[in-house]
């Protein structure tokens, strides 16, 4: 096998590859390879960085090689960037057919550098791909949220920021986000930009009040509940994670309401922001009942199971001027069936928990009365590991 | 500096001219380098290396060394062999020495004058393949149009072997426990002092290694010969398979990966050979001929017409949520001292499974459920009943959604 001739591959950041670098592997090279020749490769033709969310980011770089007929050797090295060498991969994409690659070697020495022996049957210009995946990347969404005065209306604007610790300088460089959002701009090692990521306006908004006390203790919740997906103007693939900042315009001005969280949120799902605890609802939760009936014991004595009639009175005060709507949430655990309920309707979400919709007058109270019976109990010290 | 490395090499046995008094009985051979080298790597680091050379041997005694200072060579191992002239050739004795110079004489008796062609062969350390796989996805995601398969050989060995017919064995094969190999040793060396004064130990036709046979163990064969030079890796191509048919399949499992199901490639490998294990790349070619990455996945030994399970990961584009809708402690089991010792719980589940994609998808839900259960009754027929989990397949049309639903008795012991 001869070889006709040795390429230099050698990226576009300064951090890559240093002096040294270059006159080791020209040591390294010659002496394996003899008559081999260096030669400095153009520059890239574009590069696009596709993060993964994982602090790893695909890095795909386009440039022209000058081959020659026979066995070519082409040298990627690299000596800061974060690439994962067993990423790094080539391939050719204006005559593949006529451009094989024989052997990629690596020397032990130098893990950050590799050889490709490529055999072409053309002469001249051919346009490769280098791949290869770069750690080293942080990148997150935050929110800025606006609600108008009457609070119907949001409009939501997403910063995205990318930290690049990657050790490799980046150029006009097309950046996707996760959600394949595009950007075309420079980032280099150890620099942080912002970029607008979405901004939409005038999103229908509804306020719901939540009694949770498992989730929120003893207050009542504000949420800001809105809907991506179809027939709203946020009508996105997902909604990426990330802080809300929530403020309030009100006569021009901006107050600052809260800060809160967005889940990631797939398509045609409600989104809902809390925004805080509630100041001018008041709930009070009191047990009014608790007996336990049909009391099974041993022969020692020890309660074996019983069963328990349980009475709750949940009082709901607004001290507002107008109208609200709280949903009041209970966790009922084991087994157990209602006896009374005032008001009648409530909606069982799950086995272990129930939802009232309670519609409050303004400066007005509600009560709600629930009476239930919890069925075959078992003493603490009974309880077994209990599976699910 | 390759020089310094390249210790494994025949000498002429003028150099052991120091160590023995000339006699006039000893010939001292000619050779040349080795005219085949054959390297056969099998997993966990052990390698069996054939060298083939041409000696010159004249009438009488002759003196052949060879060295592997610096080398992970097992000294135990090394073994030569006439190939051509076996009946006229025959090799007396090796000569170790114990001052911890690594070579070996081998003091060789001729009938005739020869050009001899002799095996050199002996285990090391030092050497290591791995197997990986690029597989390219048509944009349907229904055919993998080209599985590309590579290898991975490194060499720590401290030694070069060029030019070698390179085999590659998978499968952990059979050796004894190092402590024994050691042992061994260490009675040899016993012996070989025992029955030579001085220092240096003698073996009568050394063969210390076991040989596994390689009837289960699959072989590959690299085509050509390579240059594996000792501190390099290098890579080459294994096979390329064409055309495979694909299937995607979405799985869901809350406890092992939360409310997204997980994206899976299932093909077969319609190879006569098996799959070796090792990172497989899932590429997709775009209209600008440009390759993109999908994802990575480490696959297992997968025999021929196996199938091969590839994870892509957790994607945001189906999801399930799962609910207990019912739950009941019932059938109070009591002993006759009046003991509470058993129950039975009923739970209903209720699995609500969205699409976000714009096509039908296929979906696993994989359900696990400790303990001793019965299912009692679901919206649509398990695929799959085992001791700990159900298991639903079913597909959901584009941007839909389906629910089912099922309900199990538990069977709750306390004493």
């Amino acid at each position: 096998m001869r070889k006709t001739s040795a390429k230099f591959l050698k990226p576009l950041g300064k951090s890559f590859l240093s002096v040294i670098g270059t006159a080791i592997f020209f040591i390294l090279i010659s002496q394996t390879f003899g008559e081999a020749k260096l030669i400095i490769l153009p520059s890239r033709e574009s590069v696009s960085v596709k993060l993964k969310g994982n602090g790893q980011a695909l890095v795909q770089e386009k440039r022209y090689l000058e081959l020659t007929l026979g066995i070519n050797e082409v040298n990627f090295s690299w000596e800061k960037a974060r690439i994962n060498p067993d990423s790094v991969k080539i391939c050719f994409l204006q005559e593949p057919e006529k451009v094989s690659i024989l052997r990629e070697i690596s020397s032990l020495n130098q893990p950050s550098s590799l050889i490709w022996e490529i055999d072409s049957v053309k002469e001249g210009k051919e346009l490769s791909q280098l791949s290869y995946l770069l750690s080293g990347w942080i990148s997150y969404d935050q929110y800025r949220a606006k609600v108008n005065e009457r609070e119907d209306k949001i409009s939501l604007e997403a910063y995205f920021t990318i930290c690049n610790e990657s050790g490799e300088d980046f150029k006009k460089v097309d950046l996707f986000s996760e959600d394949k959002t595009h950007w075309q701009t420079d980032i280099k090692n150890r620099e942080e930009k912002r970029l607008p990521h979405f901004k939409v306006e005038s999103i229908p908004l509804r306020k719901i009040y939540i009694f949770d006390k498992e989730k929120w203790g003893d207050k009542v919740a504000l949420l800001y509940q809105f809907f991506n997906g179809k027939g709203s103007p946020l009508n996105r693939d997902f909604i990426p994670s990330g802080k809300v900042r929530i403020y309030q315009e009100k006569g021009g001005e901006l107050s600052f309401l809260g800060e809160g969280e967005i889940k990631k949120t797939p398509s045609n799902q409600e989104l809902r922001l809390y925004v805080g605890k509630v100041q001018d609802i008041q709930i009070k939760k009191e047990m009014l009942e608790f007996k336990k009936i049909n009391i099974r014991r041993n022969e020692r004595g020890i309660i074996q199971v019983y069963d328990t009639e349980e009475g709750y009175e949940i009082t709901l005060k607004n001290l507002k001027e107008k109208q609200i709507k709280v949903e009041v949430r209970e966790h009922i655990p084991d087994s157990w069936e209602m006896l009374i309920s005032q008001p009648e309707e409530y909606i069982k979400e799950d086995a272990h928990l129930i939802k009232y919709e309670i519609e409050v007058p303004p400066k007005g109270e509600r009560k709600i009365y629930y009476q239930i019976t919890r069925k075959n109990l078992l003493p603490r010290q009974i309880i077994k590991p209990l599976i699910y | 500096m390759r020089k310094l490395l390249a210790i494994g090499t025949l000498v002429l046995v003028g150099i052991s001219l120091c160590f023995y008094p000339a006699s006039a009985h000893i010939s001292f051979s000619t050779i040349s380098p080795a005219s085949r080298v054959i390297v056969t790597i099998y997993e966990g680091n052990l390698s069996f290396i054939r060298e083939q050379h041409y000696l010159n041997l004249k009438v009488g005694l002759n003196e052949v060394q060879f060295s592997w200072a610096g080398t992970w060579i097992d000294s135990s191992s090394i073994k030569l062999e006439a190939l051509q002239h076996p009946k006229e050739v025959s090799i007396k004795e090796a000569v170790l020495p114990l001052d911890g110079k690594d070579f070996i004489i081998w003091k060789i008796e001729s009938s005739q004058n020869l050009r001899e062609l002799v095996e050199i062969s002996y285990f090391t350390s030092g050497l290591f393949w791995e197997a990986g796989y690029d597989a390219e996805v048509n944009p349907e995601e229904n055919l993998i149009s080209s599985l590309k398969g590579w290898v991975k050989i490194e060499n720590k060995s401290g030694k070069d072997y060029r030019k070698a017919e390179v085999i590659l064995i998978t499968g952990p094969i059979h050796l004894l426990k190092e402590k024994k190999r050691e042992e061994k040793r260490r009675v040899l060396k016993a012996i070989a002092l025992e029955k030579n004064e001085g220092s240096e130990r003698r073996i009568i036709h050394p063969q210390v290694i076991e040989k596994e046979k390689i009837s289960e163990y699959h072989l590959f064969r690299i085509k050509g010969k390579s240059d594996i030079e000792d501190k390099k890796k290098v890579k080459l191509a294994l096979f390329t398979s064409k055309d495979i048919p694909l299937e995607v399949l979405y799985c869901f499992n809350l406890n092992k990966w939360g409310p997204y199901a997980v994206k899976f490639y299932k093909f077969e490998n319609k190879e006569r050979f098996p799959l070796p294990p090792g990172p497989i790349r899932i590429l997709q070619r775009q209209t600008d001929k440009t390759l993109n990455y999908l994802g990575e996945d480490k696959i297992k030994y997968i025999s021929s017409k196996g199938k091969v399970e590839i994870n892509l990961g957790s994607t945001c584009k189906v999801r399930v949520d799962r609910k207990l809708k019912g739950y009941l402690r019932s059938r109070l089991q009591f002993s006759v001292r009046k003991d509470l010792v058993g129950y039975r719980e009923e739970e209903k589940y209720q699995l609500k499974s969205q699409n976000f994609l714009n096509k039908i998808v296929k979906l696993k839900i994989r359900e696990e459920i400790s303990g001793e259960w019965d299912l009692l009754g679901s919206s649509i027929l398990p695929s799959k009943k085992e001791a700990g989990a159900l298991e639903f397949l079913l597909d959901i049309p584009a941007k839909g959604e389906k629910e089912i639903a099922y309900h199990i008795g538990k069977k709750v012991r306390l004493r």
